[in-house]
């Protein structure tokens, strides 16, 4: 392991101390003269066609300044997905259509003087439905003779991927290696399980905004609350049907995403309203409306079946997962394909078979969101893991330290599947699961624990222990790229050009971290600038946990590349070849004379003394591969058995993330990943009525854990380093969260005998299974 | 319109409101201090707090109008971009600060129950940010932050 | 008093604001008029006089969990209180509001219920009192009619040889209940029981519920855990909760109230002195 001056160091947020000063950094901290306000108008039906709709009443309101619904925008088949080009989710979206398809779902939009004028102007727009039959239930949705709920003819998928709306069938995965039905021949013990995770929403403290105007040049400029601003202003150029030169998006700091800004939710409408008005618009979505028509976790149906012999051996494994993404398909077929191929390559097993489908329904739109597809698939073999280790009678650290993938090997998952279509081959790099498992479990006390608990006298309060270990690759292998700018100021200091897109993570610091370590310089001499379409250059953006592994593999490239320029500059003021020079602390010393430039004197000469040029370098990389970062996961709970409440006590998480590049902001990413985690499994729930509308989208019904509920947490960042990240790092923004449901699964099956398969474990669940296991 | 007059962050003020106005409307779009935040509008995450007579409130369930002839502090009212308030620097020295949209009204509410109660059990730190929502940090290190503000305003060293 | 009577069914009082502008802005009410209560002074104070505790109605839930007496006396307000909102709600909400909104999950009711209560209630005619336990109408409805507001609560001390318990069940620690229940109970020289108050909220019907017949099951007898249970089990049949409840079921609650009765029950007995059954698990 290399020795760092920068990296592997603390050091402090570089946005922090405006963030604690409160200053406006956010989208809708800025305002503008002649702002407009604009808002929406939500379908109240889960799915019927607008016969007609009108607006004249509306739009005579004074302060009404434009009023759109499906009658005066283009009709542009598109997703809201922030993904590659083209999209691997279907275009079936439009800005405005003529048939609503959830409670929540689009109808018109206003804009005017004020947000109250633009409100009593929605309340006056008149929509003729014709309701329509919905479908809620995704295995009935794939029923023969299920309401079609993407019957326009313009809905396509625009890959060569399997397509079927029709029959609500909007995407679909096979995936076989080895011989699953030979390895569950030769198990010893074959079990079956349905598991189920439930709707959830991201609840990022800021709500999505987006604020537009013109340049003077007539350009569309979007500043929004987006993590994927390269994707966000293509998509926005492509439904207002203009070039991509047209837009300029904007990244401000965000307030939180966790996956829900990487869709473009409010951007079209307000870009739209500024295109028709030629006058700044303002949208900014209330909580309710974040709730409701952003965007959600896909629930799922997995059934799954695994064979185990008795010496530990898990012989085959076969999952059937049925996705629903309520009524459109951002992201459809890729969570889909991450359950299998982003979670499957944890276990050695051989035989292995995946089958899935994703599904519209009349229910909330499901999109990104942290754990994307590995959770689901985690939240299943994390049980499955448990069970078997429970049939066969062996500890679940043994169990798991068995069967999972060790440094060096391969898994036939890799190769067989990528998020779309064939993976990339590869092994993995480096893996410190091991001593994740073994540095967990003892700051655990996995054994002491598990002792007692056995032991532990009769009563209404049990406790228990559970443990779960995960894996997830990190980015889109071989399609997703970061590209990122620098270049010198006079004094040796740099800008940092990048658009890797920091939404609170905190990669504009570590990729500073990154840039100052590679030239060996201070972090104060890093300005970094992050994303504007016009400035800096394309990113992927914030998602698939892939900033600092693939941006910071981008930000060591292009300090390549400026060291290359400094080291020739040097060379001619030296009169040395560069081969005997190289940097130290923000100088060039050559190892020969001993005689010594700094940075300064270096940048003033190339641009201003001779042979004049901008030291600056672009570079991009794109990823090769899926890093696989690793976790095991501990949690102690408290089951009261009168009530079904469950409390979670103590969590301990190991994760082997390669190089934390700043282990303060990596722990940060590991506590917020499993509270979000915990709060999750144990109290978050949309709870819909009969018609498919939903009852609770507000913080004051949707609970989400505040500072008294959390447990007691401990994170443990096991040093590894990964070959081929940055610096030896690897992701850290989804791998944690995705073990957090088993865990608890499987901590309340230790304390009480009673298996929940079915997400949330809310003391009403909990407390029906209880009595169902007594034959109540 | 109604005439108005409260001390915001130490100075006084005199604006005219409607009676419906939301204080943090007032705070955001008459006054233009922009760290008071919009979370919920329903006083469930806390991103609108701000102190009233030094007690936490939530200013997007405040009518303007109510609080004529009383004191607000923002966020803007504590500590200054050279000396920065010892609970913001323990914020930032702790890693309590992901996305910072919840840090305004974290911050008040931690300076509320230190400026009463010097050195609060972990039970009552978590108690006193009850209100206020994150999603980012899990609480851990807000938690940390808050303790290690405690310490050094009390003058120990840490 | 005048304005009250001047607006009638189009102005609303407002005191906290923390229900009344979210119910605005959830577009539930829309008021043509809000009156402010919390200009009028003398509205907030906590008061002990003898052996009953006068609460002004705009005191606020914060100076209600801050005060001594509360604390020192009537301990099953502080509780309620302390699981009640956040601080910022409790520096704003008062006890007033948080009676006259009429929430049928709300936490401070039901204690108040269980100490006696009673209400004084001002209006055009005059000062009427009411004990709080007949106050409620139905979800959001209360017996306050047009031009009344009320005044002061006033609680009675727990007579000698009493103990309470205040117990919530709810999803998160910031959350409105699935079920509560508060009790008193007052035992009698040889332990059996003089008085038993048992009310349970939560929004198990569209008001909170005493259990007069819970009560009466335990009048004049010691409180074995048996009786204990079985009292808890009458206590908890015929609820009436909404079916559409975000937070728990109707059965649900009526099975967790039996669980939460009992436990109440056989905490508050600890805290009276009386005989406790093993009771480790609790």
């Amino acid at each position: 392991m290399r020795e760092f001056k920068i990296v592997g160091k603390s050091v402090k947020k570089v946005d922090a101390a405006l963030l604690a000063r409160g200053k406006p950094l956010f989208t809708d901290d800025v305002t503008f003269e002649d702002m407009l306000h604009a808002r929406i108008l939500w379908s109240p039906h889960a799915h019927a066609r607008i016969r007609d709709i009108d607006t004249s009443e509306a739009e005579a309101l004074p302060g009404v300044h434009a009023v759109l619904c499906y009658k005066n925008v283009p009709r542009v088949p598109h997703t809201s997905a922030g993904q590659g080009w083209p999209e691997p989710s279907p275009y079936d979206m439009f800005m405005f259509d003529n048939k609503v398809r959830y409670v929540g779902d689009r109808v018109a939009a206003v804009a005017a003087e004020s947000e109250e004028i633009a409100e009593k102007a929605l309340r006056l727009i008149k929509v003729d439905y014709e309701v329509l039959p919905a479908v809620f239930d995704p295995e009935k949705a794939m029923e023969e003779g299920a309401p079609v709920i993407h019957d326009e003819p313009d809905c396509r998928q625009v890959l060569p991927l399997f397509y079927d709306p029709k029959h609500n069938h909007c995407a679909h995965i096979e995936v076989k290696t080895g011989d699953p039905d030979r390895g569950l021949n030769e198990a010893d013990i074959v079990i079956e399980h349905t598991i189920k995770n439930h709707y959830a929403q991201h609840c990022a403290l800021e709500p999505h905004s987006c604020i537009s105007y013109l340049d003077p040049m007539g350009r569309i400029v979007v500043r929004c609350s987006t993590q994927v601003p390269y994707y966000a202003r293509r998509i926005i150029a492509q439904c207002l049907q203009l070039p991509e030169r047209m837009v300029r998006v904007i990244k401000p700091r965000i307030g939180g995403g966790f996956g829900s800004k990487q869709e473009i939710v409010v951007e079209d409408v307000c870009a739209m309203f500024t295109l028709r008005t030629r006058r700044p618009v303002r949208l900014v979505f209330t909580r309710p409306e974040v709730f409701v028509s952003s965007r959600t976790r896909h629930p799922m149906i997995m059934r799954v079946k695994t064979g185990v012999k008795r010496d530990g051996t898990v012989s085959a494994i076969k999952m059937r997962v049925i996705s629903n993404t309520g009524a459109y398909g951002p992201h459809c077929m890729t969570v889909l394909g991450s359950t299998c191929a982003k979670t499957l390559p944890l276990y050695r097993c051989p035989n292995i078979e995946f089958i899935g489908d994703t599904v519209y329904t009349n229910l909330l739109n499901a999109g990104a969101y942290r754990g994307y597809g590995v959770l689901q698939g985690t939240f299943a073999m994390g049980i499955m893991m448990d069970e078997m280790a429970h049939a066969i009678g062996m500890d679940p650290v043994d169990f798991w330290k068995k069967n999972t993938i060790r440094v060096g090997e391969t898994s036939p998952i890799f190769s067989a599947l990528s998020e779309i279509g064939k993976g990339a081959e590869q092994k993995v790099d480096s893996c410190a699961l091991p001593e994740c498992i073994d540095q967990g479990a003892a700051a655990f006390g996995w054994k002491e624990k598990r002792e007692r608990y056995r032991n532990q006298p009769d009563g209404p309060i049990r406790r228990g222990v559970g443990m779960v270990c995960t894996v997830h690759g990190g980015t889109v292998a071989l399609l997703d790229a970061s590209s990122v700018t620098a270049k010198m100021n006079e004094d040796g200091s740099f800008n940092l050009l990048i658009s890797a897109s920091d939404v609170g993570g905190g990669c504009d610091t570590v990729l500073s971290q990154i840039f100052a370590e590679a030239l060996d310089i201070p972090l104060e001499d890093v300005i970094v600038y992050p994303t504007d379409t016009d400035v800096t250059p394309y990113d992927k953006g914030a998602y698939a946990s892939g900033t600092t592994y693939l941006s910071g593999l981008a930000v060591i490239k292009t300090a390549e590349e400026i060291k290359k320029q400094i080291l020739k500059v040097a060379a001619e003021m030296l009169n040395e070849p560069p081969e005997n020079l190289r940097l130290e602390k923000k100088g060039v010393v050559s190892t020969k004379s001993g005689k010594r430039l700094e940075f300064g004197q270096i940048a003033k000469r190339a641009m201003y003394s001779k042979n004049q040029f901008q030291i600056a370098a672009t570079a991009s990389e794109y990823s090769h591969l899926h890093p696989q970062t690793f976790t095991a996961q501990f949690a102690e709970v408290e089951v009261d058995t009168e009530t079904g409440q469950v409390k979670v006590l103590y969590y301990v998480t190991a994760v082997d993330c390669g190089t934390a590049i700043n282990p303060t902001l990596a722990e940060g990413q590991v506590e917020g990943s499993i509270i979000n985690g915990i709060s999750y499994a144990l109290t978050e729930e949309f709870i819909f009525d009969e018609n498919g509308r939903v009852l609770n989208p507000s913080f004051r019904d949707y609970k989400i854990f505040s500072a008294p509920d959390i447990p007691k947490l401990k994170t443990i960042l096991v040093p590894s380093y990964d070959p081929t990240g940055p610096f030896g790092a690897k992701p850290i923004g989804e791998p944690a969260m995705d073990g957090v449901l088993p865990t608890i699964s499987n901590a309340i099956y230790n304390a009480i005998g009673v298996r929940l398969t079915e997400s949330p474990f809310t003391p009403e669940r909990v407390l029906k299974a209880i009595r169902e296991k007594r034959g109540r | 319109m109604k005439e108005i007059e409260f001390t915001i962050n130490g100075r006084k003020k005199r604006i005219a409101v409607r009676p419906k106005d939301l204080l943090l409307n007032v705070i955001r779009e008459e006054l233009g201090l922009k760290g008071t935040k919009y979370g919920c509008g329903t006083g469930e995450c806390g991103a609108c707090t701000v102190l009233l007579d030094g007690r936490p409130i939530l200013s997007c369930l405040t009518l303007a109008v109510a609080v004529n002839g009383k004191s607000i502090t923002t966020i803007e009212g504590i500590g200054t971009d050279e000396h920065l308030h010892p609970i913001q620097q323990a914020f930032i020295d702790a890693g309590a600060i992901q996305c910072g949209y919840c840090t305004p009204g974290m911050i008040l509410s931690a300076k509320a129950l230190l400026d009463k109660n010097p050195n609060p059990s972990e039970e009552e730190i978590k108690e006193a940010i009850k209100g206020n929502l994150c999603r980012c940090t899990g609480y851990v290190k807000i938690i940390a932050a808050i303790q290690l503000a405690a310490k050094r305003m009390r003058g120990e060293r840490v | 008093m005048a304005l009250l009577s001047r607006y009638g069914d189009k102005a609303k009082l407002i005191a906290g604001g923390t229900d009344l502008l979210v119910d605005m802005k959830n577009e539930k009410i829309n008021p043509q008029y809000l009156i402010s209560l919390m200009k009028i002074t003398g509205l907030s104070y906590i008061a002990e006089e003898g052996d009953v505790l006068r609460i002004g109605a705009t005191t606020t839930l914060r100076e209600l969990e801050e005060s001594q007496i509360i604390e020192k006396r009537y301990g099953l307000i502080s509780k309620a209180v302390k699981c009640l909102g956040t601080v910022q709600i409790r520096n704003m909400a008062t006890i007033g509001g948080n009676i006259c909104n009429a929430v049928p999950s709300a936490d401070l009711p039901p204690a108040l219920v269980a100490l006696n209560a009673t209400l004084k209630i001002v209006g055009p005619n005059g000062e009427r009192t009411m004990p709080l336990e007949d106050f409620f109408a139905g979800v959001k409805k209360t017996k306050l009619s047009v031009g009344e507001l009320l005044k002061e609560i006033i609680v009675e001390r727990p007579p000698a040889r009493s103990g309470t318990a205040f117990i919530k069940l709810s999803r998160t620690a910031e959350d409105l209940a699935i079920v509560n229940v508060a009790v008193r109970i007052t035992l009698n020289e040889d332990d059996t029981c003089r008085e038993a108050r048992i009310v349970i909220g939560g929004g198990v019907g569209p008001t909170l519920i005493r259990s007069r017949e819970a009560e009466k099951l335990l009048l004049g007898k010691k409180m074995e855990e048996e009786l204990v249970k079985r009292a808890a089990e009458v206590a908890c049949t015929g609820f009436s909760c909404r079916p559409t409840s975000i937070r728990a079921s109707p059965e649900y609650k009526a099975e967790v109230g039996r669980v939460l009765v009992k436990r109440a029950l056989l905490e508050a007995l600890k805290k009276a002195g009386g005989v406790v059954e093993d009771d480790e698990r609790n």
